[in-house]
């Protein structure tokens, strides 16, 4: 009887820390269940490459939004990583290891920069970084042995991904959490003290559960018990395997970085932005903060890296080492709002998602880099803070209206 | 033993693109004196002089109604950008940041839509080779000496020096620093143009140009001093005659090098070569 007490007790007490941040845990579900709901090897891959570049807008988060490490130079972790990936992985090391040495010499990049810390800081810091990172660029396109120059170098897709076992247990696991949080959100959805909005999300939560799961489930559990031995399936399957290893670590990341913000070190993070000195007089040696996170930061950018090789198959300097990169980093973060994680997560997802929409209409395609242009402009001009800070700022005004919503059709129930 | 005439060839060099990299690193070395901004999009003005040079020489068949219009047009498209959208983000450096590189990205996918891909060079019959190249020494000596006459010389010279020091102390004994702003802005996007207009005969326009003189004459300016006008003119000559010697002498090194000296520069002497320091 006490025994059993105590498991509610326990199973209580998990839903109660579930429920603790439930619209972000209610988005990764999403992210988990979404494979399911797209059978075509096309989106697969575009999601998997939104989760590659989220991964690395969130790593520069921590070193920009929380920190203040104005860096120009956050290509050369992602990049160091992605070749230090490819090479190992054509010297037949295992993909598991190659990733761990990856992470390896992005510390060591994190390190580098975040030594310039020492010396230079502000706009002086950036031009430091960025002058290292066109160097680490231009070694890399001049040495050719090593990096292949301009054409680049390609490396096989490695074996696991085309292991089936691998992606049944994955799907397991995903079906597993999805149902726990759908089971949550049921929970939730009786419970009196939760507000109006949460629970529209949860409610289109369950929709959108319950939607995926009876329109595209038995397709897919089709392809999946037909499995990779046809042809016609081999894409679909590769990529879905692909689509996991990209968001697992991501979401690992995720609450590695969400724990390292909230703690008394992520305070100290946010205070060396706001006010280095003051920060300084208080005994915290600044330095060292700096340099911490420069290196986390670069640790998180070159695992990204890691995950692109054998998503691209195909990487040269110009692909993952230029200046490109890094502006498209700062407009991910830009768009999705410093400073808050989630937000430069959701700006590289928006930005990835337009850029292949974009350039796959005809006529539209070649003015892409255009319309990106203008794109940037008008982001920078309308929220100059980003999608998450502005919806901050402006939600309290909505989240008010949907109270007084509430109220007025409580009252004319009433009146009825 | 190295031959003399490939020596001075190769000084010459180095002067004429000296005074290149001095007309667009000075205007954005005062900009970011002035206003705190890292302008850039100052490339784009540069690139944008140029083709307009090349369109108007087609047009006109002359040079120096063609370095005149690319002048005017620069000072607009400068004074345009600051007053509508640079204003908005006064304050937020990196919003600054992104917005000036968006307009070099703009100006350059524009560039390839207007202009298209291949580059564009036109030539002067009576200044070809090198003797163009000894003209653009002289042209960069007599407008370096002219815009140090108009910023030590002139109310508004003064006034944008004093901006320099601290601008909220300059609109506090009421001088409408915005408009400065805009002027100095404009200025500087002026000389921009100009120097991209005078590089065409000698260099030609191509899309990729605003881009690559971006970055050097960041570099330049690094080394010079950010904010410094004396230290964008040294900075320039400086890292000019290092482009052409080492253009003539050591041709892999010339893509490494402009970034190696401005990550020892900011390592040693973080405040560049001849910078105030703060």
């Amino acid at each position: 009887m006490e025994r059993e007490n105590n498991m509610s007790k326990i199973i209580k007490h998990f839903f109660e820390a579930l429920t603790k941040k439930k619209l972000l845990l209610a988005s990764f579900a999403l992210l988990f269940v979404f494979p399911i709901a797209t059978p075509s090897a096309y989106y697969l891959s575009l999601l998997a490459e939104m989760l590659i570049w989220a991964l690395l807008a969130m790593s520069y988060d921590l070193a920009l939004g929380y920190t203040g490490l104005v860096s120009f130079g956050h290509a050369a972790p992602f990049g160091i990583g992605a070749y230090a990936v490819a090479l190992f992985l054509r010297m037949n090391f295992p993909f598991p290891l190659a990733i761990l040495i990856a992470l390896l010499f992005g510390a060591l990049v994190g390190l580098v920069l975040g030594i310039f810390t020492f010396r230079v800081g502000g706009i002086y810091y950036a031009l430091v970084t960025l002058a290292f990172a066109e160097m680490i660029f231009a070694i890399f396109n001049k040495w050719v042995e090593l990096s292949g120059g301009e054409t680049g170098i390609s490396v096989s897709r490695p074996e696991f991904l085309r292991f089936d076992l691998l992606l049944y247990l994955m799907f397991a696991i995903s079906i597993a959490i999805a149902i726990v949080l759908f089971l949550t959100m049921l929970h939730n959805l009786k419970n009196k003290n939760e507000t109006i909005k949460n629970k529209i999300a949860y409610c289109t939560f369950i929709a959108v559960f319950l939607a995926i799961i009876i329109y595209s489930f038995p397709l897919k559990l089709n392809i999946l018990l037909e499995g990779s031995l046809m042809e016609k399936n081999r894409m679909i399957m590769v990529m879905n395997t692909y689509y996991f290893i990209a968001l697992i670590p991501l979401a690992i990341c995720y609450f590695i970085a969400r724990r390292i913000v909230d703690s008394p070190m992520g305070k100290i993070f946010v205070a060396i932005r706001e006010n280095e000195e003051r920060t300084k007089m208080l005994g915290y040696d600044v330095s060292i903060y700096k340099l911490t996170a420069s290196i986390i930061s670069s640790m998180f950018a070159s695992l990204a890296g890691a995950l692109y090789t054998p998503f691209a198959l195909s990487i040269s300097p110009y692909s993952v080492l230029s200046s490109a990169i890094m502006i498209n980093i700062l407009l991910y973060s830009i768009l999705g709002g410093l400073g808050t994680l989630v937000g430069p997560m959701l700006g590289a997802g928006i930005i990835t998602l337009l850029a292949n929409e974009l350039t796959s209409i005809r006529g539209v395609g070649e003015y892409w880099m255009l319309i990106l242009g203008i794109f940037y402009i008008i982001v920078i001009l309308f929220f100059p803070y980003g999608i998450v800070i502005t919806w901050k700022i402006k939600g309290v005004s909505v989240k008010k209206n949907i109270k007084k919503l509430a109220k007025l059709i409580k009252t004319s129930m009433r009146g009825k | 033993m190295i031959d003399p005439n490939l020596i001075a060839a190769a000084i010459l060099d180095g002067l004429a693109y000296s005074m290149l990299l001095f007309l667009i690193a000075s205007g954005f070395s005062i900009i970011f004196g002035l206003m705190g901004i890292l302008n850039f999009a100052h490339g784009a003005f540069f690139m944008i002089g140029a083709y307009i040079a090349v369109t108007f020489f087609e047009l006109t068949n002359n040079f120096v109604v063609a370095l005149v219009c690319a002048a005017f047009f620069g000072f607009l498209i400068g004074v345009i950008i600051e007053r509508l959208t640079l204003r908005r983000v006064h304050g937020n450096p990196i919003a600054q940041i992104m917005l000036t590189l968006g307009y070099l990205l703009l100006f350059s996918q524009l560039v390839l839509i207007i202009w298209g891909r291949t580059p564009k060079i036109f030539y002067l019959q009576y200044l070809s080779g090198s003797a163009y190249r000894t003209f653009l020494v002289f042209l960069g000596f007599t407008i370096a000496a002219f815009t140090y006459i108009l910023l030590t010389r002139t109310r508004m010279g003064i006034i944008v020096q004093a901006g320099t020091v601290d601008a909220e102390m300059v609109e506090a004994l009421g001088i409408n620093i915005k408009r400065v702003f805009t002027l100095t802005f404009g200025f500087g996007a002026l000389l921009a143009a100009f120097g991209g207009a005078a590089a065409v005969p000698w260099l030609g326009a191509t899309p990729q140009m605003g881009s690559t003189w971006m970055f050097t004459s960041l570099v330049v300016t690094v080394v010079g001093g950010l904010g410094s006008f004396k230290g964008s003119f040294y900075g320039s000559l400086i890292m000019g005659m290092l482009h052409g010697l080492s253009e003539y002498f050591f041709p892999q090194l010339t893509f490494v090098i402009d970034f190696l000296v401005m990550a020892i520069v900011l390592l040693i002497r973080t405040e560049g070569l001849f910078g105030a320091g703060k």
